[in-house]
């Protein structure tokens, strides 16, 4: 609707300005060339006019002279009882002139025939104004005065005279003068006959009134023009039959002049009138007003019409838009299987057309997305890493289900929280995340993430940073697998790879005790036997020798005991092991300290109760030896007042289930550098002589022989905790 | 006047040994450092005791024994071994499987080094060894040992050994 709209709203605008614009501006036209035609007409009928009254005045100058050369009147002068019939004069007055009043004047000034018979007698002089004339024809001139008022009549008048010559003698002399007074009003009835719409008025010279309409009011020879603008620029160029049209305001009406000077006709060179013809533009106008009302008129039910049809034009134009448009409407993400009807062949049927295979191509499009997204979504899904994707002021944004899975949330509870609230690394997540994000990405950091519990879960994380097209940060990808199993196994390992090294020593030991104990005991026979047969050489009952030789007889054995010792662990053998009650073997074992133990003030505590029954395989012996190892160390390192508490469980792992027995002192403990060197072979911190150091390299072989563990914790001032795990015997 | 004869890879050990047995005035006393040596001599003589070393280089103890009890003519001899690697788990007498594998294993030796052999327990049963001297032992323990083996025969009895 809105294009229809917009198009006939054009149309309509279009002919709202454009035509009345023109219209106007070919009325304004049409009153322009109006205005100069009427001006101009105007302005010749002024023209015409004053050449009218020229001519008319003209003629009375003309007949003033016929007057003048009457024999009648010729005779008059000449012979002076002459009697004038008066009727030839009133005729000569009506047909010429026309004149309303005739002076036949002597040469001495009297007036000796008159139309008007009271002026008969009288001395011309007495009317100033007339004397003028008399004297001029008297000089032989033709005489005419510009308008005045007649002294004889006061009527306005020109005086027109010529002299009347006797013919006779051949100088012509002037006998006399005739004078008459034009009759004004055949001028001013010229003027009364224009029409009366234009206002016409005869000025003199001075820009006075001399004639015009009667109805005007006017006073002859009383109302100025001279400030008329357009009477004083004609009279400013002083030219005869110069002329000006204009239009003007007069009095706040718009008005067309003209004005027009005198030019004369013939010999008659007039008095520089001026004729001024004004003619209201309303009232001049009014045809073309008239003429613009009806064209406004015709012209708005033109357009009335034209906007009508043009609506409907429009719509009918609009249709197949419309049809499109609403077809278009129907189509949304959601329903791609609309198609718009292609029912013409110009352009709207092709795009119709080009819409169609829009919408289809839309369609595939929207299937392929729905596709890909499907696929990544399953992607995610499955992923068994877990994925997080924050923005980059930290918010989590989007989290998969691995990842709710392993930190226990709901997706709601995660969304638009603050990373801090999974990752644990607070430098992580305020500085390296910063960094993280300008290096671009991040790979197997070891970090830990928090569960909703607030359980710390390690995790190997990996990140990348998204960005769109203009480079911005868009969000920061992080996936991090769950390494916990990891962790444990690289811990197992390390313990794994521990008990390996201190067996590989262990072996070691061994074997090289193999080869070094026979170099030694060989040498040690020799020692013994070489010093005993020297006792032979020596006086017998010397005890100082007796002495020596027992020495040396004790040093061999004392060295062949290490010897022994050092080869006693290699020989352990599995062989010989059986069912056995591990509670039992602690029982044993404690007892035989208990009084080394109370002597020194030591408690040693013991509860069996949880290991009743289980059973072991293995060496009683062996693992007594163990046991009374650990404790005697115990007792060595408290040396007074302290306590040894031994502990024993069930733990059950990987299906297995094991025996874990603690054995804890309150002795000084063991410093760390110490620490991982006590199972070592020949390790002791004791004296020369009090021990051979091999106490706790026997003890952990014979725990590996068992399949077990054994391990020490201590704290210096704390005490030592040994750890025994062993392997509960099958069924 | 006995034959006994002494073979050991230690020289000084032999020289004692014949000290000390020539000393009693008892015995006649050979000595062998090496183990080809010392069968060279029990062909040579008629000994009626060896003192064995077990581990020795080149050829080993049981090879001499091997060969002793081989032989018709040496079937006869007593023999008390020396070794200073005896099984030994206290008081318990093990058939020891480290021990056979320790003792079949010869040829990886280190230049110079004899080779980390133990003397096996169950060769006593094997060859019908009369005792055995556990290195270093008194003089006092090879003497009466010494006595009463040439005693045990000649009393008719095997009696079994001490160690």
């Amino acid at each position: 609707m809105k294009f229809s709209v917009r198009l006939i709203l054009s149309v309509v605008v279009v002919a709202v300005i454009v035509v009345p614009i023109l219209s106007f501006g070919v009325f304004l036209n049409g009153r322009s060339i109006l205005q100069e035609h009427i001006l101009n007409d105007q302005l010749e009928s002024a023209t015409y006019l004053m050449d009218r009254i020229d001519r008319i005045l003209f003629r009375a100058y003309q007949d003033i002279q016929v007057i003048g050369e009457e024999d009648l009147f010729e005779e008059l002068l000449e012979e002076e009882k002459f009697v004038m019939n008066e009727k030839m004069i009133d005729e000569k007055a009506l047909l010429t002139g026309p004149w309303n009043i005739i002076f036949i004047v002597d040469n001495d000034g009297i007036i000796i025939a008159s139309t008007d018979e009271k002026e008969i007698g009288r001395h011309i002089a007495e009317a100033p104004k007339s004397n003028i004339a008399y004297h001029s024809a008297m000089m032989g001139e033709v005489y005419y005065s510009d308008l005045i008022i007649s002294d004889n009549t006061s009527w306005p008048t020109i005086i027109f005279a010529a002299p009347i010559r006797g013919e006779k003698n051949p100088e012509r002399p002037v006998l006399g003068a005739v004078i008459a007074n034009f009759d004004w009003p055949v001028v001013t009835q010229l003027l009364d006959n224009i029409s009366p719409s234009t206002h016409v008025h005869l000025l003199n010279k001075d820009g006075i009134f001399i004639g015009g309409r009667a109805i005007s009011g006017m006073r002859i020879l009383e109302t100025s023009f001279a400030e008329d603008e357009l009477v004083k620029k004609v009279l400013a160029e002083k030219v005869m039959g110069a002329s000006a049209a204009t239009t003007m305001i007069e009095e706040d009406i718009p008005i067309l002049a003209a004005y027009v000077l005198q030019n004369g006709y013939l010999t008659y060179r007039g008095c520089g009138w001026g004729l001024l013809m004004e003619t209201s533009q309303k009232v001049a106008f009014a045809p073309v007003n008239k003429m613009a009302v009806n064209i406004s008129i015709i012209v708005t039910l033109i357009m009335a019409v034209l906007t009508g049809i043009f609506y409907f034009i429009g719509k009918l134009l609009i249709k197949p838009v419309e049809n499109l448009n609403k077809t278009v409407n129907m189509i949304g993400f959601e329903d791609l299987s609309v198609r718009a009807e292609v029912k013409t062949k110009d352009e709207i049927g092709e795009l119709a057309h080009s819409f169609n295979q829009m919408v289809v191509d839309l369609s595939i499009s929207k299937e392929e997305i729905i596709a890909a997204k499907d696929y990544t979504d399953n992607i995610i899904k499955s992923m068994v890493d877990t994925l997080i994707v924050v923005d980059p002021e930290g918010k989590i944004k989007k989290v998969n289900q691995s990842a709710l899975d392993l930190l226990g949330y709901t997706e709601e509870e995660l969304a638009e929280r603050d990373m801090n609230s999974v990752f644990t690394d607070e430098v992580f997540t305020k500085t390296k995340l910063r960094e993280f994000i300008k290096e671009g990405g991040l790979k197997d950091y070891e970090t830990a993430y928090k569960t909703k519990d607030g359980k710390k879960i390690p995790v190997l994380l990996s990140g990348a940073v998204m960005r769109d097209k203009a480079g911005n940060i868009v969000s920061v990808v992080c996936v991090a697998k769950d390494i916990t199993e990891r962790i444990k196994a690289e811990e197992e390992l390390k313990t794994i790879q521990n008990q390996l090294i201190q067996s590989e020593k262990m072996s070691a030991i061994g074997r090289l005790s193999a080869g070094v104990a026979h170099e030694i005991k060989n040498p040690l026979a020799i020692i013994q036997l070489s010093t005993e047969d020297l006792e032979e050489y020596l006086p017998q009952k010397d005890e100082k020798i007796k002495k020596s030789i027992l020495m040396i007889t004790e040093s061999c054995q004392r060295a062949n005991n290490v010897i022994t010792d050092l080869l006693n662990f290699s020989h352990i053998t599995e062989m010989d092991f059986h069912k056995i009650k591990l509670n039992e073997v602690i029982d044993t074992s404690v007892a035989l300290v208990q009084n080394s133990a109370r002597i020194n003030n030591i408690t040693v505590e013991w509860n069996g109760q949880d290991i009743e029954g289980i059973e072991l395989e293995g060496g009683f012996n062996l693992l007594q030896q163990v046991f009374l190892n650990l404790l005697t160390n115990a007792i060595d390192a408290i040396k007074e007042n302290g306590k040894i508490t031994i502990t024993a469980e069930l733990e059950k792992a990987y299906g297995d289930k094991n025996v874990v027995v603690k054995i804890a002192d309150t002795g000084p403990g063991i410093p760390e550098n110490r620490l991982s060197r006590i199972f070592d072979p020949f390790y002791t911190t004791k004296e020369p002589g009090n021990g051979t150091g091999l106490g706790l390299s026997m003890v952990y072989t014979i725990i590996d022989k068992h399949k077990g563990i054994i391990e020490a914790e201590s704290r210096i001032g704390k005490g030592t905790t040994f750890i025994i795990i062993l392997p509960v015997a099958g069924p | 006047m006995k034959k006994i004869l002494v073979i050991d890879d230690e020289q000084y050990l032999t020289s004692v040994l014949y000290s000390i047995l020539e000393k009693t005035g008892l015995y006649e006393v050979f000595i062998a450092n090496d183990g080809q040596e010392g069968i060279d001599l029990i062909k040579k003589y008629n000994f009626d005791l060896i003192f064995l070393d077990y581990i020795m280089p080149k050829v080993r103890g049981d090879k001499v024994l091997q060969f002793v009890r081989e032989h018709s003519d040496h079937k006869h001899i007593k023999v008390i071994i020396m070794s200073g690697l005896i099984d030994i788990l206290s008081n318990d007498v093990v058939h020891s499987k480290q021990c056979e594998e320790a003792a079949n294993d010869v040829s990886e030796d280190r230049a110079g080094t004899p080779s980390p052999n133990i003397f096996p327990i169950h060769l006593i049963e094997q060859y019908g060894i009369q005792g055995v001297l556990e290195k270093p032992f008194a003089r006092g323990k090879l003497l009466s040992l010494t006595q009463t083996i040439f005693e045990q025969e000649k009393n008719g009895k095997k009696k079994d050994f001490n160690t």
